[in-house]
């Protein structure tokens, strides 16, 4: 009965906290638009949607890993490995289609992703330790499988850079792949079994276990998945930015997308968390890099905005929280005579 | 075909978890070896490590450390390409190492080691201006020859500094090659590295003078200066916002080789390609594909080689005394012509830009 | 009589006798890569066993041990800070800023202090005081205190100091003979007093008592916002401690000075067996495992190994470094109850 209030709270919440992210998305995009009305141009909201579709698919993998109260700090050097294999066999290789590219990426990065599964699940290294020395492991093996020679543009097929620039009705086929993501997400959080699973997973470990849930299979499974998805991204990156350098690929991209997804409000601690916060999550973070860029705020102010940005974020979340949650002791005062 | 073979084993290496695990024993297996092996044997370095020179006879080979700004950067490799050229010939070996990131403290650990080494020669293109120099101060002290090369630090952290092409000249340059592109006319803006990159503000700063001097060509308008931190997905997103400001722009000019690749892949995709004008300093590999797309009409570098080949000789003539550092000394390089240590400052001009378009970008391979 | 209870505590949790094998049980793994390491080193490399280089090298380090040493006390209680490498930026752009200002180098180093353990106050505001995961706050506070001190410099780099402050680290304490860097004596110091703080004091106790239960502690009488507060003031006491070292020793400050010694203080915490989930490290493990990354670090650098190999070799060990210990419990649990069947 309790659990049942429980969620419909915590549904509230995030529904509160949707409502909240798009206001403010929409506040910033009148604002950006007023202070230079080409931010608006199709030409820049193309670029942003690029953009966002990179960071969406890294943050709907990263949104699953933290509802399970874990975390991935790896997923730059994943995206770097994967992009640069990828790239490679691409130069190599160039008369394979491209789709097998994409497969060899997601692969690779699903290895990888295995290859933090088996530290956090089997050996139960806390995620934020296991990551964090695998952030260093895979972007030292991007450099040794490199022999730190980066991918030029000449050796990406055009295919492949097409994807970022081409698709259906207009649409590019790297936005598709992220809305093919989202949509899958959606239903997998939503419809399956699994996907609530997650949610009881993060919740409360220790009770899931007792209730007979294979906490250790579905945690690995989710950093596979995490894997495979930072390896689409790589995917991804290489089809936009068209090279493949093994210092830069994804460098520093974990702290966008662990923004991205806080600031969607899934709970750092597990167990809660939306596909659709995710979404615009992700769409604030990139509005908020590209506008501040168009509007010309200094370089070094952008920065402290996103730090800034993050902070209220979980302040505003922890009051509506706390509103809630005296709004609703109150109810229960009144009718329990 | 040795690419093709590497990357075949990659797939599969790449995919077995164990490599993370045969990394480190490589590392390790390698401590078997004698010293000397080992210190030539480091993956990573051995393929920019030049093998023992032949000329073991002529007395000891002289050990050089080279620390460019980091690894995986075209640019540099083909600086290191240079010192490889020249080496044999000198009986000198060449280390090359470096951080994993540009920032301004990584490459002291790397000068530290060198000193501890006891090398002859230390060549480093310096990150930061400033705090690398308590630590080449003490390499000099420890009689070590120190040279920067393709970026300085204050002129007594060094015997003396090889740059690239005359960076005072450069700055005007830009502004020229903008002219160039553009025919004369238009908005234009300056995509550079990051904000603190020693070498791209001052030829910022040059150009602003060139540019308020009234000498630069009356139609062009310098709008805007931005910086993509010498990242991709930075420097794209930057290119992409002049764009959008400037709806009548009519050239992106980025000084530096990532930042000038990716304004080139955002306006290959743009339906602006044609109307506004890519330009600045990039590698003929970067930008072979958007020189024959048309989306870039003409950039310019200079050949990073000579720096190495430069610095490897001089390295030679100080160690040996037949050069000896100080103001606007004439030294001759092999093969390459005379230098001049310009100023109090020592600086070496290397040579002039290099310019790249369809007619002559194939003949170039870095 | 919270003090009777914290008594009865502090004899079942912190002072049970055990032989010094057990209790040497979580060095172990630091002291075997320390080894190792020197092995590896002398191995691969004529020119690394040279001690008086490695006792001035170890300069190199006092940062990120100042900085280890406070995470140590922050994650015994069950928090954690990211944001202290960027604190460290900010403190030395004010001490930098003040000294181009014509302040005393010494006033300058106090303000450096000062500002440090006031972004340590705001850190614990939004944490203990609004009760929001130190995880997320000390992530925002990373990107926001970086910012800050990108927005104080911008481009410029300080290099206003006076030569008498600058090259701290090439200060030998006992002259020329045996070259032992001021900044070494000093971080020893530092730790020595971490050390008491930690196992000597009621402060300390509360940390322990605090990161293996909270809710407990509290109800035990324990003021753990107090005790978590403290923690975070400290981590930015040691961040601007830090940064005047690191100052002094470049003899220059730029917006992105320290950028990521986070991550490596953090991995020396860890790897001195400081559990990261709070309730239970030592000052002394983290002196070990820093000793032990620096002999890494060093004995590859000075092997010609290039910073991203470097890199990674540091996570691997980090890593094998938890990996191992555990595997050998649970393999030795399972030999256990074959034996039972």
């Amino acid at each position: 009965m309790s659990d049942v209030k429980g969620a419909g709270r915590l549904r509230q919440i995030a529904r509160l906290r949707e409502a909240g992210i798009a206001a403010v998305i929409i506040v910033l995009i009148v604002v950006f638009g007023v202070l230079n009305p080409r931010f608006l141009n199709p030409d820049n909201l193309g670029s942003i949607v690029l953009s966002v579709g990179i960071l969406m698919i890294l943050a709907i993998g990263q949104m699953l890993v933290i509802i399970t109260r874990n975390i991935d700090l790896s997923v730059g050097s994943v995206l770097g490995l994967s992009a640069m294999v990828m790239g490679m066999v691409g130069r190599d290789f160039p008369q394979l289609p491209i789709a097998l590219l994409i497969v060899v990426a997601m692969v690779v990065g699903g290895l990888a992703g295995a290859v933090n599964g088996v530290l956090v699940a089997l050996f139960k290294i806390p995620a934020i330790i296991a990551t964090l020395g695998t952030l260093a492991i895979f972007r030292g093996l991007t450099f040794l499988v490199s022999n730190n020679v980066q991918v030029d543009p000449e050796d990406i097929s055009v295919e492949m850079k097409n994807l970022a620039a081409r698709g259906l009705l207009g649409v590019p086929w790297l936005v598709i792949f992220a809305l093919i993501v989202v949509a899958l997400a959606w239903w997998f959080t939503k419809r399956t079994m699994t996907g609530k699973r997650l949610y009881a997973i993060g919740s409360n470990p220790d009770a899931a276990r007792m209730r007979g849930l294979n906490v250790t299979g579905l945690t690995f499974g989710v950093f596979v998945v995490m894997g495979a998805l930072a390896g689409l991204g790589g995917a991804m990156y290489v089809a936009r930015f068209a090279t493949v350098n093994p210092a830069d690929a994804g460098l520093g991209f974990e702290l966008a997308v662990i923004s991205a997804v806080v600031i969607g409000g899934t709970n750092i601690f597990g167990g809660s968390g939306t596909v659709l916060g995710t979404v615009l999550g992700t769409i604030l973070v990139g509005i908020l890099a590209n506008g501040l860029t168009v509007v010309g705020v200094s370089g070094f102010w952008q920065r402290f905005a996103s730090g800034a940005i993050i902070l209220l974020a979980i302040v505003a979340d922890s009051f509506v929280r706390k509103r809630i949650e005296t709004r609703q002791s109150r109810e229960t005062v009144v009718r329990s005579p | 075909m040795r690419k093709v073979r590497r990357s075949m084993g990659l797939v599969a290496i790449a995919a077995s978890a164990t490599m993370i695990l045969a990394a480190c024993g490589g590392n390790e297996s390698s401590s078997e070896e004698t010293a000397a092996e080992a210190a030539t044997e480091e993956a990573v370095v051995a393929e920019e490590t030049v093998e023992e020179a032949p000329a073991e006879g002529g007395g000891e080979a002289l050990r050089v450390t080279y620390i460019p700004k980091n690894l995986g950067n075209p640019y540099f490799d083909a600086i290191v390409k240079g010192f490889n050229e020249a080496a044999p010939g000198l009986n000198m070996t060449v280390e090359v190492v470096a951080p994993a990131q540009a920032g301004a403290t990584d490459q002291i650990p790397f000068i530290d080691a060198a000193i501890q080494q006891q090398v002859d020669a230390i060549a480093i293109s310096p990150n930061d201006l400033d705090a690398l120099c308590p630590s080449l101060k003490r390499a000099m002290e420890a009689g070590i020859t120190v040279l920067t090369v393709n970026g300085d630090t204050a002129p007594d952290c060094r015997e003396a500094s090889i740059t690239p092409v005359d960076f005072s000249q450069l700055g005007r340059y830009l502004v020229d090659l903008t002219a160039e592109v553009t025919g004369g006319e238009g908005e234009w803006a300056f995509l550079s590295a990051t904000s603190t990159a020693p070498d791209q503000n001052s030829w910022l700063e040059a150009a602003a003078e060139y540019i308020s001097s009234g000498e630069s060509p009356a139609g062009l308008t310098l709008v805007d200066t931005v910086y993509g931190d010498d990242q991709p997905d930075k420097s794209a997103t930057e290119a992409q916002a002049l764009l959008t400001k400037y709806p009548d722009l009519a050239a992106i000019n980025a000084p530096t080789t990532v930042g000038i690749a990716a304004a080139a892949q955002v306006l290959s995709q743009s339906p602006r390609k044609g109307q506004v004008q890519v330009t600045g300093l990039g590698t003929p590999n970067q930008m072979r594909e958007f020189i024959k797309d048309g989306t870039v009409q003409k950039f310019a570098l200079w050949d990073p080689a000579l720096q190495g080949t430069i610095a490897a000789n001089l390295i030679v003539g100080l160690q040996n005394g037949s050069i000896v550092a100080g103001e606007d000394v004439a030294f001759e390089v092999p093969g390459v012509g005379e230098r001049i240590m310009a100023g109090a400052d020592r600086l070496i001009i290397a040579g002039p830009p290099q310019e790249f378009d369809a007619s002559n970008i194939d003949d170039f391979d870095f | 009589m919270s003090r009777m209870v914290m008594q009865d505590v502090s004899d079942s949790v912190v002072s049970r006798p055990a032989p010094w094998f057990s209790r040497a049980v979580p060095y172990l793994p630091s002291i075997v890569i320390l080894i190792a390491a020197m092995i590896y080193g002398t191995v691969s490399s004529p020119y690394f066993l040279n001690f008086t280089a490695l006792l001035v090298n170890t300069g190199r380090y006092v940062e990120i041990g100042l900085l280890a040493l406070a995470l140590t006390v922050v994650i015994v209680n069950g928090d954690i800070d990211l944001s202290v490498a960027s604190n460290l930026a900010v403190s030395a752009a004010t001490m930098g800023l003040m000294v181009e200002g014509g302040v005393a180098v010494e006033i300058a180093a106090l303000a450096a202090l000062a500002v440090g353990v006031g972004l340590g106050a705001i850190n614990a505001i939004f944490i203990v005081g609004l009760g929001l995961p130190s995880l997320v706050v000390t992530l925002a506070t990373l990107a926001l205190y970086r910012g800050l001190a990108q927005i104080m410099l911008g481009d410029n780099a300080v290099t206003a100091y006076p030569d008498e402050f600058v090259g701290a680290d090439q200060v030998s304490v006992l002259g020329e003979a045996v070259r032992v860097p001021m900044p070494l004596v000093m971080f020893l110091g530092f730790a020595v007093l971490f050390s008491f703080l930690l196992t000597r004091t009621n402060f300390g106790l509360s940390c322990y008592l605090t990161g293996s239960n909270q809710k407990a502690a509290l109800f035990s009488g324990i003021k753990t916002d107090r005790t978590r507060a403290t923690a975070f003031l400290l981590a930015g006491l040691m961040a601007g401690a830090a940064a005047v070292m690191l100052t002094s020793r470049l003899g220059s400050t730029l917006s992105n000075v320290g950028l990521g010694l986070e991550l490596l203080a953090i991995t020396v915490v860890v790897l001195g067996g400081t559990d990261i989930f709070g309730g239970r490290g030592t000052i002394l493990g983290t002196v070990i495992a820093l000793f032990a990354v620096m002999a890494v670090r060093e004995s590859l650098v000075i092997s010609n190994v290039n910073g991203q190999v470097q890199d990674a070799v540091v996570g691997v060990i980090l890593i094998v470094a938890i990996v191992v210990p555990i595997a050998v419990t649970r393999w030795k649990s399972r030999a256990a109850t074959r034996r039972l069947r």
